[in-house]
């Protein structure tokens, strides 16, 4: 208990002591944590849009004319064992024209009954929009079935935005977190070289590297931790806003994601993000002075 | 005991052979200086013997164990066994003298308890009791210099190496350093003590290894010194006393008092 009261009080005590650096070094995880939670949230909100995009994005199996029906049952136990899809639903001839009909109140009259000139339909919606060719084409070998409405090219462009958005917005933590690593290893950085003096001493009277390391450890950890919490609090208003301008520019009828619904995630995540980069960027910068022995730690 | 093997170190970079096959025992309890001119391997010496440095070849053992094939996690137990005082003191300016001594026993994992008790009692052993309170840069040199030691003395080393110790204070203070030094090796403590003040090495005494050009070129142990080379030869030791009482004049009363009360105890010692 002891020893945790202790390397907590050391951490901060790095802290207190580099109180600039500190600040300095909060003010750039903040930073990335910021974007970070933005991308993240557009990430999501983007993605979702996506989701109810695809969620519409029927394709209609059209049945040759002269199918019975029992062998029109057979085309859907058929297109049922397909893996790819996710819903398989009868749409007679007659719901067909219903709704045709509804659209072209001229035509009502004319092709009702046996005067139908519509086949009857499955409508089927897909699991992975990404196989929509594959699984198009295991359809075609279906006996019975006569035509395949084709929606590849609406299927392809929802794959590529969706594909987009969450490789971009992997590459935006990506690349934002080795900024963050990379800086708050030259901040911690400092503050061992502030301390290198003791850091020299405890090797001399025979500290372990663990108990050296512990405190700047926790520093980078404390740091991450405050950096995540108030990162929570300054990314609501920093999403609110870019969303208001977003949604009065771009996508006005769109429903999005409330921050007030995610704040405990957001919460969560910042707080584990934050420590997890000031425990990286600790160990990044402990590295090389653990190898170092005796006068080499004061850089003699 | 502490054991060097044939030992050589080499520094690929500059090509220079600091130690060159040195061979050589210290036993348990001896006072040991370790003298030469510059860049005769004084220093490497030491940082071989505290594993700071990796001997090119050779073995060198401290209590039967092989130090430099030690893994590196067990380095820091070693240095357990063995206390360092430098010649620029490396004391932490933020702390106080009483946090200084407890630092070190903190980050070996002493418990508070035992820290509140050793540490009053490592600064009485030194005569800086009451200066526990002081900041580094309030203290004179040769204070410093034993809160350093204070400080090596804390966790109760087997071995006590001093890189220098007097090197910087004047020589009233070294006369001082030498002579605690010397009380802590009779009270059984190893001392190495690296210096190129003759005089004070001829004054207080003890095994004199000297080096040249990583070589050892003489090892006078304390039977083959004679008499009249050691401190118990009254020309030097008064040659001394009577230098340091010059320079008292410019100290404190408090450091007057103390000094002298340490002299007082040497002569004692000696007759």
């Amino acid at each position: 208990m002891n020893r945790i009261k202790y390397f907590f009080h050391e951490g901060w005590k790095g802290i207190w002591y580099n109180k600039g650096m500190s600040l300095a070094s909060v003010g750039v995880i903040m930073c990335c944590l910021l974007l970070t939670g933005v991308a993240v949230l557009f990430s999501i909100n983007l993605t979702a849009l996506v989701e109810r995009a695809g969620d519409s994005n029927v394709v209609m199996v059209f049945l040759d004319y002269d199918l019975s029906e029992k062998q029109t049952k057979t085309v859907g136990t058929q297109l049922a064992k397909i893996k790819n899809i996710a819903e398989t639903n009868f749409y007679s001839k007659e719901e067909g024209i219903k709704e045709f009909s509804e659209a072209l109140k001229d035509l009502q009259s004319e092709f009702n009954g046996e005067d139908n000139p519509l086949p009857d339909a499955y409508k089927i919606k897909l699991h992975d929009l990404s196989q929509y060719d594959s699984t198009i084409k295991q359809i075609e070998k279906i006996n019975g079935v006569q035509k395949i409405s084709n929606r590849g090219g609406i299927a392809h462009t929802i794959t590529e935005i969706s594909r987009m958005v969450t490789n971009m917005g992997l590459w935006v933590i990506f690349i934002l977190g080795l900024i963050s690593v990379f800086i708050v290893s030259n901040a911690i950085g400092s503050t061992i070289y502030a301390r290198r003096f003791e850091i020299s001493i405890m090797k001399s009277v025979g500290a372990t590297n663990s108990f050296v390391c512990i405190p700047f450890i926790v520093e980078g950890m404390l740091l991450g931790i405050m950096a995540g919490i108030i990162s929570t609090f300054f990314l609501k208003f920093l999403y609110e806003g870019l969303l208001s301008v977003f949604q009065m520019q771009y996508i006005s009828n769109v429903e999005v994601v409330s921050y007030s619904v995610v704040t405990g995630y957001v919460l969560l995540a910042m707080i584990l993000a934050g420590t997890l980069l000031g425990i990286l960027g600790a160990v990044v910068s402990l590295g090389k002075y653990l190898r170092r022995e005796g006068n080499e730690v004061l850089g003699w | 005991m502490i054991e060097f093997r044939n030992v050589t170190k080499t520094f690929e970079d500059t090509d220079t052979h600091a130690i060159n096959g040195i061979s050589m025992k210290i036993q348990d309890g001896e006072l040991v200086f370790i003298v030469g001119v510059s860049g005769a391997g004084k220093s490497t010496l030491l940082k071989l013997i505290t594993r700071e440095q990796l001997p090119t070849s050779g073995d060198i053992l401290i209590d039967g164990t092989y130090i430099n094939h030690m893994s590196r996690r067990k380095v820091p137990f070693l240095r357990r066994k063995l206390g360092m005082v430098y010649q620029d003191f490396r004391l932490i300016t933020k702390m106080t003298v009483f946090e200084n001594i407890a630092f070190a026993l903190r980050v070996t994992g002493k418990k508070e308890t035992e820290i509140q008790e050793k540490v009053p009692y490592v600064l009485d052993l030194v005569g800086l009791t009451d200066k526990k309170d002081c900041h580094p840069n309030q203290l004179s040199g040769g204070e410093q210099q034993r809160v350093s030691l204070a400080r090596a003395l804390a966790n109760n080393p087997k071995i006590l190496i001093a890189d220098e110790p007097t090197a910087n204070i004047d020589n009233a203070l070294s006369l001082e350093m030498m002579t605690l030094l010397k009380t802590i090796n009779e009270s059984g403590t190893t001392v190495l003590i690296v210096t190129h003040d003759k005089t004070l090495v001829e004054a207080i005494g003890g095994r004199v290894i000297e080096l040249d050009k990583g070589v050892i070129i003489s090892d006078s142990k304390p039977e083959e010194t004679s008499d009249d080379e050691t401190l118990q030869d009254s020309s030097i030791y008064d040659k001394l006393v009577e230098q340091a009482q010059s320079e008292t004049d410019n100290m404190t009363t408090d450091t007057v008092s103390n000094y002298e009360e340490i002299v007082e105890q040497a002569k004692k010692e000696l007759q």
